[in-house]
């Protein structure tokens, strides 16, 4: 069957368009040295390629993430290692405070030190990140700890800045205020604020516990909001814990209080003659302790011994608050220490988990670019010999095709 | 003497004739739509005895008939073939247009949907940055730019499409007068035209202009005596192209569908929105397939505004406003009314992202302005190039004449109006609107979500009375006074004053959950956490996330292409096939002529020798005397 010269052309050369698109598609991916990207070109390659972009792009959002914790987290550290420096001065500061042969220019001289300490403590609170956030106030903006009334006062929240670290994991970039420095009368400024009192007058010279072997005069600070007092008070007949109140009428309140415990204590009361103090009598000595409430600032009780007419027959003892004990005031030391530590060894857990992240991210990084350059990296071997198929073929073609169509019939008619 | 010469004669000319044919195949070797000739020849009758002449056996050769290798059969199967195989290019040429806009790669769409994603994994990290909050905006505003710019690039693609479908059409139409020409000429030459060749040429030309027409819509077509085509519409019971020479009027409209318009001579118009083959037929799915890809990224576009719209507006800004919309999809479209009969050109653009009413723009010739109308008929606003009014903007141009109206009315759900609605990048909501903490000494590890109405100021705690029994209290923050109290479900739901509490896992007797409000400057980020979560599949419901319905469609563009790519090979393997067929007919071939100019050459001179013997045996006979 003969198709006619015109068609046998038609044919070749649409046969050598096809060569020359094929040769040409294989040059523009080597030079480019990539596969075709066009869906149409393979739809499953170009779908795992597009799945594999978004993997990277996720990951690379992530180790943003995880940098940016591990940053903070490296900051938080920092400011947890002045703090811990902090503490352990004032661990020596409390001690140097417990000593019985403190004296007033000692004191002195401690006081200042826990200034320092105080706003030491305060500024590594407030420390921020790089990108000037603080690093202890939660997600709430400003400072985390700003001085209200002479007291370190938290204004951040108690919700922790976290980062995106998983399709539900939330990494913690830090720690908040209350889980690093405690909240209320355990938070560490309120410890460090009592060794503070403890070293000012009036608390200074006062005691944890008085004694008088006759009669006294127990005399209660009124405070202008009113508020108690707790005080175990000792007699001959035994102790019994009274509250005092301070408000106004104290002293009338106390006589009743004590009174009441007459039986169990052996001591009575009874109000002074000037109306402002409470008497207090019994067969015996008599002895106040443990002493809770009634602020810091101030001795909230003071006991002079009298003689039965009521005039003062030895010095006046204030009375500290247990917490202003001496042996609290260590205790706040102690606990200041291992609260950092702890604190700080939580930071640094998190600071693993964030290393541990990095590392996983690095991993799946190698494997999605691996699998991206299956999927869209050229093999050129390949592509390489199957260029030169194609060539060999369009020369085959081309010589054929003028071999056959350049001679016919007519080239051997004479 | 004379018999032997006469029949010389007639060889002679026979020969002489079919070497002229043989040179007419040789010179139209390449002429497109020339099918080869031969020359029929038949042996001349002898004559009877007659009183004075003794009978003869024969007297020559005669020419009966120039042949033209035709068969109807085979050429009405290669237009089918040529039919398909433009259909499949025209479809395959509209869909890699379709491809070609949404490839995706460093410059695709999809790259604009990984930036915003980045974005918002950066502002998670980082909500409270100023340049984490502009580069999400810068994002957004990309992406709302891109894919908006992609819906428009799809509607002037189909604009183009519908356009060449015209000018396909009006080919068609310009083809079928060409026809009813040949077919006028082939009616007026004499019924042995065909024998002696005459009709040949206007054959040839009449089967290339079919074959041209098949290439454009699908024909059948049938002949005539002469050679007068019918073609008629698809099959031999579609409406009437061509008959005699008297030529349909072709014209299409572009709506939802292709719609070929067939007037036939002579009879009522004829609409078909079924096209099989032809250029049409390619151009008519190429629109499918791009209307496809419209609903496709205009669905894409809604559930991306949806889904991060209404995260968005559960959150608060870098200034503790609630957020808004991030993403708006009001728009409007302008149709001219069936009356225009000026040229005008509308650019509408939206200026309000609430759903405006009705209006329309009609011509005042006389002012030479265009009237603003509300549905009501109320005159708003009236101007020349630039009609501002609610809610839109409208930009008119061209040649309108009196009278001509246009219909605005408003749109929502189109790609092609998306637009990014934070004016700044403070108005970017990151943080939620509420954070909920479970406190530090809570003994279970149950999590609470709340979802606080949004006019009840203040922070709570939420205290759990009894875990067994799932009561809980919600207390003022502030003073601890008890707001409410309730019993969860058995979901650990619970609505107390206006906010919906989910405990989710075990909680304990005590433990103490606080609901803080946050407020402007919140380094809190479970928004932008939750937007950048979008891009991922759901990983509570399995259902895909964003990007990866993204890479779907643009999947589906490629699949479409590549549908088409392989409809082509097999089509063009179709018309190669019947091209053969057909070129075995009729198709001219040099060394076939070469043998049959070498065959008719050595008649020829033997037909010239067996003269010369005749006239050599007349001079015998002459001499004698």
């Amino acid at each position: 069957m003969t198709i006619g010269d015109a068609f046998f052309s038609r044919l070749s050369v649409r046969g050598f368009d096809r060569l020359a698109g094929e040769i040409a598609a294989i040059q523009s991916r080597i030079a480019s040295g990539v596969n075709d990207p066009r869906p149409s070109a393979d739809p499953v390659r170009a779908d795992g390629l597009s799945a594999l972009r978004d993997q990277l792009a996720r990951l690379d959002g992530r180790e943003a993430a995880v940098n940016r914790a591990a940053d903070r987290l490296a900051l938080t550290d920092a400011a947890m290692a002045d703090m811990a420096g902090v503490a352990r001065s004032w661990q020596q500061v409390a001690l140097r405070a417990a000593s019985a042969t403190l004296t007033a220019e000692g004191a002195a001289a401690l006081r200042a030190e826990t200034s320092v300490l105080r706003d030491r403590l305060l500024a590594a609170a407030n420390a921020t990140d790089a990108t000037d956030r603080p690093l202890f106030a939660g997600t709430a903006p400003g400072p985390a700890y700003a001085r209200e009334n002479g007291a370190a006062a938290y204004r951040g929240n108690e919700a922790a800045v976290t980062v995106q670290v998983g399709d539900r994991r939330l990494l913690a970039a830090g720690l908040t205020g209350p889980q690093v420095f405690g909240s209320g009368d355990d938070s560490l400024f309120a410890r460090l604020d009592r060794l503070a009192a403890a070293l000012r007058e009036p608390m200074l010279p006062a005691r944890a516990q008085a004694s008088a072997t006759g009669p006294a005069r127990l005399d209660i600070r009124q405070a202008p909001g009113g508020g108690t007092v707790s005080v175990t008070l000792a007699g001959p007949a035994g102790a019994a814990p009274v509250t005092l109140d301070q408000g106004a009428g104290a002293a009338a309140a106390a006589v009743a209080a004590i009174n009441a415990v007459s039986a169990d204590t052996g001591v009575t009361a009874a109000l002074t003659s000037d109306g402002t103090g409470v008497a207090l009598s019994g067969a015996g000595t008599i002895g106040l302790s443990g002493v809770d409430g009634g602020g810091t600032d101030l001795p909230a009780l003071v006991l002079t011994p009298t003689d039965a007419g009521g005039a003062p027959a030895g010095p006046a003892v204030s009375l500290r608050p247990v917490r202003l004990s001496l042996d609290g005031l260590v205790a706040d030391a102690a606990a200041a220490v291992e609260r950092l530590a702890a604190a700080r060894g939580a930071a640094g857990a998190l600071a693993a988990d964030a290393a541990r992240e990095t590392a996983v991210i690095a991993d799946r990084r190698l494997q999605y670019r691996t699998a991206v350059e299956g999927l869209q990296g050229l093999d050129i071997a390949a592509e390489a010999t199957r260029l030169q198929a194609l060539l060999t073929t369009q020369q085959a073609a081309q010589q054929t095709y003028v071999r056959i169509s350049g001679r016919s019939l007519f080239d051997f008619l004479r | 003497m004379t018999d032997m010469l006469d029949i010389a004669r007639s060889g002679l000319f026979a020969y002489r004739s079919a070497l002229a044919v043989t040179a007419e195949n040789i010179a139209n070797v390449g002429t497109d739509g020339y099918r080869r000739r031969d020359l029929v020849t038949a042996s001349a009758p002898g004559a009877r005895a007659t009183p004075v002449t003794q009978a003869t056996g024969g007297q020559g050769t005669q020419v009966t008939e120039v042949r033209r290798a035709f068969d109807a059969l085979a050429a009405d199967r290669l237009r089918g073939a040529a039919g398909m195989r433009a259909a499949a290019a025209a479809q395959l040429a509209g869909t890699e247009a379709v491809e070609a806009l949404v490839l995706p790669g460093e410059n695709g769409i999809d790259q604009r949907l990984r930036d915003v994603f980045d974005a918002f994994d950066a502002l998670a990290v980082d909500p409270t940055r100023g340049s984490a909050r502009a580069a999400a905006a810068g994002a957004g505003q990309a992406l709302a730019s891109a894919l908006s710019d992609l819906g428009r690039g799809m509607a002037s693609l189909r604009d183009d499409l519908a356009a060449r479908a015209a000018a396909t059409a009006a080919s068609a139409q310009d083809i079928l007068e060409s026809l009813a020409e040949i077919g006028r000429r082939l009616g007026g030459l004499s019924p042995a035209a065909p024998a002696e060749g005459a009709a040949h040429p206007l054959a040839d030309r009449r089967d290339a202009l079919l074959d041209d027409l098949a290439e454009l819509v699908p024909v059948s077509v049938s002949y005539a005596a002469g050679g007068r085509p019918t073609v008629r519409y698809g099959g031999p019971a579609g409406p009437v192209l061509l008959q005699g020479d008297a030529a349909a009027q072709l014209s299409v409209a572009a709506g939802d569908l292709l719609t070929l318009t067939v007037v036939p001579p002579g009879a009522a118009a004829t609409d078909t929105r079924t096209i099989a083959r032809g250029t049409l037929a390619g151009l008519s799915r190429a629109l499918g397939a791009l209307d496809m890809a419209v609903q496709e990224l205009d669905g894409f576009a809604r559930r991306m505004a949806g889904a991060m719209n209404a995260l968005h507006r559960d959150g608060i800004d870098a200034t503790g406003a609630a957020g808004g919309d991030l993403f708006g999809m009001a728009g409007w479209t302008a149709t001219a009314a069936a009356t225009v009969t000026g040229t005008v050109a509308v650019d509408v653009i939206p200026t309000d992202d609430v759903p405006g009413a009705p209006m329309s723009l009609t011509y005042d010739g006389g002012a030479g302005e265009w009237v603003a109308r509300d549905g009501g008929g109320a005159e708003i606003a009236r101007g020349t190039g630039r009609l501002v009014l609610p809610g839109v903007t409208v930009d008119l141009a061209g040649a309108p004449r009196d009278g001509d109206r246009i219909d605005l009315a408003p749109v929502s759900g189109r790609a092609r109006d998306l637009r990014w609605m934070p004016d700044s990048a403070d108005r970017l909501a990151a943080a939620a609107a509420f954070v909920v903490t479970p406190g530090a000494a809570n003994g279970g590890g149950a999590s609470l979500s709340a979802e606080p109405a949004p006019a009840l100021p203040g922070a709570w705690d939420v205290d759990i009375v009894d875990a067994a029994a799932g009561a809980v209290t919600l207390r003022d923050r502030a003073t601890g006074a008890v707001i409410a109290s309730g019993v969860l479900d058995a979901g650990g739901r619970v609505t107390l004053a206006g906010i919906a509490l989910q405990l989710t896992g075990g909680a304990a007797d005590g433990d103490r959950f606080a609901i803080i409000p946050a407020g402007a400057g919140s380094a809190d980020a479970t928004v932008a956490r939750a937007l950048a979560a979008l891009r991922a599949a759901d990983p509570a419901t399995g259902a895909p996330g964003l990007a990866d319905r993204l890479a779907r469609l643009q999947a589906d563009a490629g699949i479409r292409v590549a549908a088409a790519s392989r409809s082509l090979a097999t089509a063009e393997a179709g018309e190669e096939a019947a091209g053969r067929a057909l070129a075995a007919i009729g198709a001219v071939d040099l060394d076939t002529e070469a043998a049959r100019l070498v065959e008719l050459q050595q008649g020829y001179q033997a037909s010239a020798q067996a003269m010369t013997v005749a006239r050599d045996l007349f001079d015998t006979l002459l001499g004698m005397f």
